[in-house]
């Protein structure tokens, strides 16, 4: 049964849309699936699902605040159907769970194979024309709730020196031993006994305190790895899993989660070895923390995985790798595109505050690092400052600050571009965070319009029913130098004929049909052959425009061939190549430099 | 064997099914389909085009000539009480046939002409196009 990845590049198709609200109810589906081997639905409502739209999450690197997709569709009120369920829903729909699963009808499309998205909840409910317009939000809305906020009151005044502290509230949910924070003051105690509302202090008190002032629990996660400290932030309090190990949590369940994503793609390549210091107190609102502490103090941001669990992207990484997904004239719609260059983005003066002081709510070390080319070219702007309560300098803060400082310099200092351009439906799949190719026809930096970019999604809409996507796609960093990625170099291990030879297992995906290639018989040595062109590439077997010259063996490479022997503005330019000495290229731009 | 004379059968709110026999083939064509794709198209830059199939459907134009007076109000009653409310039917093409599909009128409309005198009335032409989902 073929999986909705490997249908969603054919482009004449009959899209499925089928929805489920709360869990229990029909299915409401826009067609019947081809079929449904395990016969998950039960009841259909063939026909109710009459419009559904993703609408975008944005992703801002200066704004940890990222804004959540939503999804919006209709269900047409067929013979009273959605209206009858109102009668056990007093709610009228809020708050209940939307499932979305997208398919394809006619190509043999079973159900179980059907694209899961997010779940989200539904915020929003109206009617109007027979039908019932549904607009629902992502499940991270319940980050948005108080964790670690352990408080009572101070049931009398207190003089500076005591060795108990007495509380109005009941303090059963206080650890048995710990530390509380009253005004600035945080004191370790003991022991405490819930009956008199009595904890007893490790010392005595340093300060005199007021009745009334609140009594919060405090709790300390020391030197732990920011992106594992998110993960028990998140799980903690029930969400189950070897990350389930704090006192509070959001209480997520794991399985929410795409733990393997975080820890493998993000937190070992990332952030491997980096040790924060977190002191939790009082937090009212755990998305406002998680945005503050971690997801901007680490450049990452929420997003859903491929698989539609919740995972983190990284922003501004410079990855070398060739990204998979490529928007070009041949899925671009040419009305979309619009190519926006913000004077006020620019930053150059960037400060990372740390070693926050908890009692004197001062944050005592600062690393500023400015980019003297940026300032001479548009001027010293306003700094951008970044606070982190959780990076200490005992834990390698420097080092942190200046890493964190030089990755947003990257992408801040020079005036970049934001792209917008609709797509068709093959590229649809791209996520928030993800690096894409864009090879359009706008303007480069050399002065043509042969843009050639990777870039990263900033923004995405998709309106499955038409298949048409909406992105904002923005440079990660910019150094207005060529690019220079390692091009690929593959011998032949079977001849099929003259035209076609298989390469070496999963290397077919390091080429692209409409590359320039010359025939070499080492890695060294160039055949007299013409440059060829690849015609088709089918898993690992690519097929040449034109028969080789040369009798083709096992022996041959298939390489790049000269930068003068591409057409301007190729595709290929973006990989490295030698230039002739010292000499500029042919299109006048200067050979490579090596920056940091 | 077909003889292509129609007949309608519809359910008005609250009474039972009615059905309009007409009394002749309809002129022309009897059927005179038009089957159609709805869908969204993209087309890229390059001219790749991408078409997003919503369904299909199946338009058939019926042109009645020499309906009687009668006919005509039977026709008029189906058209105010039922289908101008976008309500289905069952259109059989040979009224000495079974099968039928379930239509809906297209555009909500039906063009009626006065053809010729019919003792103190007139005979009457009537287009109605009919439509279905395939």
């Amino acid at each position: 049964m073929p999986s909705y990845a490997s249908l969603v590049g054919n482009k004449q198709f009959k899209g499925n849309v089928v929805i489920r609200i709360d869990g229990s109810g029909p299915y409401y589906t826009i067609h019947t699936p081809d079929s449904d081997t395990l016969g998950t639905i039960v009841t259909e409502k063939k026909g109710y699902v009459q419009d559904f739209r993703e609408n975008g999450q944005t992703l801002d690197i200066e704004n940890a605040r990222t804004t959540f997709a939503t999804f919006s569709f209709k269900l047409i009120d067929k013979d009273n159907d959605i209206t009858a369920l109102f009668a056990s829903n007093p709610e009228i729909f809020t708050g209940q769970a939307v499932e979305v699963w997208l398919g394809r009808i006619g190509e043999s499309h079973d159900f179980q194979d059907y694209f899961k998205l997010q779940k989200t909840e539904i915020t929003k409910v109206s009617f109007a024309n027979e039908s019932f317009s549904f607009t629902s939000t992502e499940l991270t809305e319940r980050f948005k709730r108080e964790v670690f906020n352990v408080r009572a009151l101070l049931s009398a005044n207190t003089s500076a020196g005591a060795s108990t502290i007495v509380t109005s509230d009941d303090i059963s949910d206080f650890p048995v031993s710990g530390t509380l924070k009253i005004d600035d003051e945080f004191i370790p105690y003991t022991s405490k006994v819930d009956l008199t509302k009595t904890f007893t202090l490790t010392g005595t008190t340093s300060a005199a305190h007021d009745k009334g002032e609140d009594v919060l629990n405090v709790v300390d996660v020391l030197d732990v790895n920011p992106i594992d400290f998110f993960l028990q932030f998140v799980i903690s309090n029930g969400g189950g899993g070897p990350f389930d190990v704090l006192a509070d949590g959001l209480g997520i369940t794991a399985a929410e989660l795409d733990v393997t994503d975080i820890t493998t793609n993000v937190r070992d390549v990332s952030f491997a070895g980096e040790k924060f210091d977190f002191r939790l107190y009082g937090i009212e609102d755990g998305l406002e923390f998680l945005q503050k502490e971690v997801f901007k103090t680490c450049s990452c941001r929420l997003v859903f995985s491929e698989s539609s669990l919740l995972t983190l992207t990284v922003l501004d990484q410079v990855v070398f790798a060739a990204s998979v997904k490529r928007f070009d004239e041949d899925n671009i719609l040419p009305k979309s595109v619009k190519y926006t260059a913000d004077d006020t983005k620019i930053r150059n003066v960037i400060k990372f505050f740390y070693d926050y002081n908890h009692e004197t709510r001062i944050y005592e070390s600062v690393e500023t690092i400015t980019d003297a080319t940026s300032i001479t070219r548009f001027g010293e702007r306003k700094a951008l400052e970044i606070r982190s309560q959780a990076v200490k300098t005992a834990k390698d803060g420097v080092n942190i600050a200046q890493d964190r400082i030089s990755r947003w310099l990257s992408r801040l200092k020079n005036l970049t571009p934001k792209i917008s351009l609709s797509t068709q439906i093959d590229v649809s799949l791209a996520r928030n965070g993800e690096r894409v190719l864009v090879a359009y026809d706008l303007p480069n930096e050399i002065g043509t319009r042969a843009f050639n970019k990777e870039l990263e999604v900033t923004k995405k809409s998709f309106n499955p029913r038409k298949g048409t996507v909406k992105f904002d796609v923005g440079f990660t960093t910019y150094s207005g130098l060529r690019e220079a990625f390692i091009s690929p170099t593959d011998h032949a291990t079977i001849i099929n004929n003259q035209s076609s030879i298989d390469i070496t297992t999963g290397r077919g995906l390091k080429w692209l049909v409409g590359w320039k290639v010359a025939l070499y018989v080492d890695s060294f040595t160039r055949e007299p052959d013409a440059v060829n062109e690849i015609a088709t590439i089918s898993g690992d077997t690519i097929t040449f425009v034109t028969p080789w010259a040369t009798t083709l063996t096992t022996a041959h490479y298939i390489k790049f061939p000269n930068f003068s022997e591409l057409a301007a503005g190729a595709d290929q330019f973006r990989y490295s190549f030698l230039s002739a000495g010292a000499a500029n290229f042919p299109d006048g731009t200067p050979p490579y430099q090596i920056t940091f | 064997m077909a003889n292509f004379i129609p007949k309608i059968i519809y359910t008005p709110s609250g009474g039972g099914p009615t059905t309009i026999a007409f009394e002749f083939p309809p002129s022309g064509d009897p059927l005179s389909e038009e089957i159609k794709s709805v869908g969204a198209e993209a087309i890229s830059a390059s001219g790749v085009e991408q078409f997003s199939e919503f369904y299909q459907r199946e338009i058939l134009s019926i042109k009645f000539k020499n309906l009687s007076k009668t006919l005509l109000d039977e026709l008029r009653t189906f058209f105010t009480t039922h289908a101008a409310k976008g309500l289905p039917f069952d259109y059989y093409p040979s009224e000495d046939e079974a099968a039928f599909e379930v239509y809906r009128l297209d555009r909500k409309q039906i063009k009626i002409k006065r053809t010729s005198p019919d003792a103190g009335d007139f005979r009457y032409a009537a287009e109605i196009k009919i439509r279905r989902v395939l």
